[in-house]
Order: C-alpha cells, then sequence, then structure tokens
C-alpha cells in the first residue's frame, strides 16, 4: 500500500539507488567500503625543487593548498596569494608531516592588474627569480558571466604575461602550470564556467606556442571531482569510475610537481592533463548492462 | 631528482616491443626507477641484445621473442609469466613507426595486437588482484614525410581504446591511460638532434624523457587517481597550426 501511494519517480529513484549501493560494494570489494576508498601511495620528500621559488595564485583550500603542501615536501620556496587575509594567516606556518611549510603570502585579487603587477613587483625588487607559477584562482559563479570570465581567463592571462616577461629577464627557464577543468570539455550545468575553462585551455596553448622560444614552458591541469574529508581521505563518489571516490587535493599537488619538474617533463608544453579518475568518461552508456561487460572476458584468439 | 629506485620498487613492468628505441629506453627508465622488468620483440637478436645490456648494468630482467600482433604470442607472454608466480603490476606497450607497412598490418601491430595483450595482461591483473596501469606509448612521429596514415589513424583510435579501457577496468582499480608523442629520437647515445619545428627546444625529445612519462604514469604515488589520460610529450610540435607560420607579434 505503501509502496503504490509513492509517486513513480521516487520509487524508480529509490530501485536505482538501491541498485547503485548493491553495485557500489560488489564491483571492488577489494578498495571500497562504506567510506571513502583507499588508494594511497606515498612518493617521499626528495629535492625535486630544492629552492626553486614557486608561486602559487589562489591557494587556500582544497586544490590550492594540496599544491601547496605537496611542493613544499620537494623542497621549493613557497610564495602564494588568496582573496583573504585569514586564509593566507592560517597557511602561514603548516605542519604537513613532518615538514614545516612556511609560505609567503600576498592578499591579492587575480581580477585586478594592479594586484598581480604588485605582486611580480616584489619579485623584481627583490630579486628573487621566479621559477614555477602555478594558477589556481577560479570563479564559478552562476550569475556573474563577466566576473568569471575575469577570474579565470582575464586574469590568468595578465598574470601570465606579467610574471613570463619577467622571467625573461631574469632568464629563468620557467615552468607556468594553469588550472583548468575537465568541464573545458564536458558539460557542467554552468555555462560561465565551463566556457570560461575551455578559455583557458586555449590560453594555455597559446602562451605556450609563444612561450616556447623563451623555454618557458606552459601546461594545464584538468582535475576532475577533487575533494577531501576533515582526517585528509577522499570522499564517496559514485560517479567517479576508479575508486568510487573523489580525488584527494594532494593528487593535484604530484601532478602539479610532474610538470614543474625540468628532471621530469622538460619536452612538455601546451599539455593539458586530466586528472580525474576516469570522470569524464561518464557517459549514458556507463549503466548500461551489456557495455560493462568485462574486455578480458571475451578475449579471442587470432592468427 | 626523487629517490631514483623508489618510484616503482618492488613492482613488475611488462614492456611490449622493447628490443630498441623508445621501448628499449622506457624499458630501462623503468630498471632505473626500482622496477624488475619483463619485455618482448620479435626480434631475436635484439631480445638478446637486451638482456645482455640488463644485466650488464645490474638489472633484473627477462626477454621474451614474441609478436604482439599475433595473439598466440601474447597468450604465452603470459603463461610464461603467471608461471614464474609473478604478477603483473604495469604494462607499457610502445607502438612501432609504420613506414613501409600497409593500413591493415599498422593496426595489427599498433592497435589490435596491443589491445589483445593489454586485456590478457589486465585478466592476470584481476586475477591477482593488482591495481596496476597500464601505459599505452604512441608511435614517435617521424621528421620525414612518408606513409602516416596508419600512425594518425591508429592514433586516434588508440585515445577512444584508452578511455574504453580505461572505464572498462576502473571497477578492478586498474589504471589505463596514454602517451602522445611527437618527434623522437631514435637511439639516445648522442647530443639532441635539431629539430626546429618542436618549439620549445628546437630538438627531438631525448628518449630519457618518454621513460620518466612512463615512470608517472606507471607509478600510484604520481598519478594513483589519473585514468583514460593522454599525457602529450612532443616539445610543443603539436601546436603547431598554419597561423603560425604568420610572424605575428603580440
Amino acid at each position: 500500500m505503501l509502496v503504490q501511494a509513492m509517486p513513480r519517480v521516487n520509487l524508480a529513484r529509490r530501485l536505482y539507488g538501491a541498485w547503485h549501493a548493491f553495485r557500489g560494494t560488489s564491483r571492488a570489494p577489494s578498495k571500497c567500503s562504506d567510506q571513502a576508498c583507499v588508494l594511497e601511495v606515498n612518493i617521499s620528500p626528495s629535492s625535486l625543487l630544492k629552492s626553486k621559488n614557486v608561486l602559487i595564485a589562489g591557494a587556500g583550500r582544497n586544490i590550492g593548498k594540496g599544491i601547496l603542501l605537496e611542493l613544499g615536501r620537494h623542497g621549493a620556496n613557497l610564495y602564494l596569494t588568496n582573496l583573504s587575509e585569514q586564509l593566507c594567516r592560517e597557511l602561514e606556518g603548516v605542519h604537513y608531516e613532518i615538514h614545516h611549510v612556511h609560505p609567503r603570502w600576498f592578499v591579492s585579487d587575480i581580477r585586478k592588474t594592479k594586484d598581480n603587477e604588485r605582486v611580480i613587483e616584489y619579485f623584481r625588487v627583490n630579486r628573487i627569480p621566479l621559477d614555477i607559477l602555478v594558477i589556481n584562482a577560479f570563479d564559478d559563479s552562476v550569475a556573474d558571466m563577466a566576473r568569471v570570465f575575469e577570474t579565470n581567463v582575464q586574469g590568468p592571462l595578465s598574470l601570465i604575461s606579467l610574471a613570463s616577461r619577467m622571467m625573461i629577464e631574469q632568464k629563468t627557464r620557467g615552468s607556468i602550470i594553469v588550472l583548468s577543468s575537465i568541464h573545458q570539455e564536458t558539460v557542467h550545468r554552468n555555462v560561465n564556467y565551463s566556457s570560461s575553462k575551455a578559455s583557458l585551455k586555449i590560453v594555455v596553448q597559446k602562451t605556450a606556442k609563444e612561450l616556447a622560444p623563451h623555454k618557458i614552458r606552459v601546461n594545464g591541469i584538468a582535475p576532475g571531482y577533487v575533494a577531501e574529508d576533515e582526517h585528509g581521505q577522499a570522499r564517496t563518489h559514485r560517479f567517479t569510475p576508479l575508486g568510487g571516490c573523489s580525488i584527494p587535493p594532494r593528487y593535484i599537488g604530484r601532478t602539479v610537481l610532474y610538470l614543474a619538474s625540468d628532471q621530469y617533463s622538460q619536452h612538455t608544453t601546451g599539455t593539458i592533463v586530466k586528472v580525474d579518475a576516469g570522470l569524464s568518461l561518464h557517459t549514458y552508456r556507463s549503466h548500461s548492462k551489456s557495455a560493462n561487460a568485462c574486455p578480458s572476458a571475451m578475449l579471442s584468439t587470432f592468427s | 631528482m626523487l629517490p631514483h629506485d623508489e618510484l616503482l620498487h618492488g613492482k613488475h613492468v611488462l614492456v611490449a616491443g622493447a628490443g630498441r628505441g623508445v621501448g628499449k629506453s622506457v624499458l630501462f627508465e623503468m630498471a632505473t626507477h626500482g622496477a624488475a622488468t619483463y619485455f618482448t620483440d620479435d626480434d631475436p637478436k635484439s631480445v638478446a641484445d637486451t638482456m645482455d645490456e640488463l644485466q650488464a648494468r645490474g638489472f633484473q630482467g627477462r626477454g621474451f621473442v614474441a609478436d604482439t600482433s599475433k595473439s598466440a604470442d601474447n597468450a604465452g607472454v603470459c603463461t610464461s609469466i603467471e608461471d614464474e608466480g609473478k604478477p603483473i603490476d604495469v604494462f607499457v606497450n610502445i607502438a612501432k613507426s609504420d613506414t613501409g607497412h600497409d593500413l591493415a598490418t599498422v593496426f595489427g601491430m599498433n592497435l589490435i595486437g596491443p589491445v589483445d595483450l593489454a586485456n590478457r595482461v589486465a585478466a592476470m591483473m584481476i586475477q591477482q588482484k593488482t591495481q596496476g596501469a597500464i601505459v599505452f606509448v604512441t608511435a614517435p612521429q617521424q621528421p620525414i614525410a612518408g606513409d602516416t596514415l596508419g600512425s594518425s589513424a591508429s592514433r586516434a583510435a588508440l585515445e577512444m581504446v584508452i578511455k574504453e579501457l580505461a572505464m572498462s577496468y576502473a571497477p578492478h582499480g586498474i589504471r589505463v591511460n596514454g602517451i602522445a608523442l611527437g618527434v623522437v629520437e631514435e637511439d639516445g647515445e648522442h647530443p639532441p638532434i635539431p629539430f626546429p619545428y618542436a618549439p620549445l627546444w628546437e630538438c627531438a625529445i631525448p628518449l630519457a624523457y618518454v621513460g620518466r612519462g612512463v615512470a608517472f604514469l606507471a607509478s600510484e604515488g604520481f598519478s594513483g587517481h589519473t585514468t583514460g589520460t593522454m599525457v602529450t610529450i612532443d616539445g610543443g610540435l603539436s601546436l603547431h597550426s598554419y597561423m603560425t607560420l604568420y610572424s605575428i607579434t603580440p
């Protein structure tokens, strides 16, 4: 009686949920529990970025913080910008594992050319060679398209041109890393955000081409769903195919490490590395039974 | 550099097509990063030479004479490794350059065969509950004009293969990624070869950097949450378009 009284949609949704819960436990029992999965392998601290000066625009929480802490483990001198002074102060002296990360910070708005100039001027006046620039600042407002483009496209472009001009003066063979999103190509349901990230992709490719003669590399990272809980663990996320969980921010940090390090990626420019645990591959067929047959179970023999 | 022998320490890596060139350099880079290696090549002499070189440098390794485009050879390789009782943690396939072959041969060599071997290795990984990694390396582009239809068509197909297999094996914790190469030097024993169309260093990519890209995608620490991704290593070569031929100053 009760079930019949409920609207059809709800029933369908509940059945779908139950089916999914069933699948969630049956798909990867070794790895996933009700809590998030464990896919945690550390790479030990190194001197990969020793005495490299890194500026991270928009480091405060989540991805920005993950990058900051991860690069700190590999010996970089850290500089960060954020809109909020409070967030900057929180990151003033952070204990991360056995490391004490001690970044210098600037309260700065990437939309304002004056702010960007002030930050870059600090490096120039103090004769600090800028080796690595990471741009993570973003805006995903639904209401204000102009502001989103100022933050996600014009701002980064202005910061890249100011920073690269200084890198050329300082003769540093720098590396610039721009945080885009898988929504540069997949629908987000927020036209402002996804269209601005699509532009950002072209910004990466265009500046990579322009700065190549100066031996400055420009690359991007397109993350999927990045989050962690208060204990630094991944969150359950059923639409992420690999592990069924969010990507911990430190893994974005490690991709930045790869793209920042000359030893690993000296010949990589204009590339956008997707780090999404398969999230962008999700399609309408992802839940179809016939599509989920494993190719290794259907091995045939040919000549 | 990261502590060198650590990134792939204790991992067993199978590199298909490692007798010479890019494949061989990837093999040695894997070994340098601490992995125990298996490799295949269709030329018995290359296999023997590579084995000698591995031993001379004090690395563990075992080579198989096998043609990746033959399903029976692939099954044989997998059975031999299974008999040793070692799990495969990483499978790397190096596509060959296609000059002088017809389209069907190129597809068999660079696509159908490797996908068959990848599926066999994945079946082993699933059975042994290894959360492994599969890396496809595309054929390096040739700086000389030639028959490149097979190369570009199989490369396009490979991008889709990577996405499909990434989805298929994600529930088992197996990651599938690829590396798209630009113009790469043929062997790494000399100073960089000038190549003006790669805007960054104006040279062909030194072989070591291909191996380091593979190490990045093979290491769980580095890329444990990366799957279905194509990483381009081409010194900016693919940024070329007809517009970049005009000299417009920004």
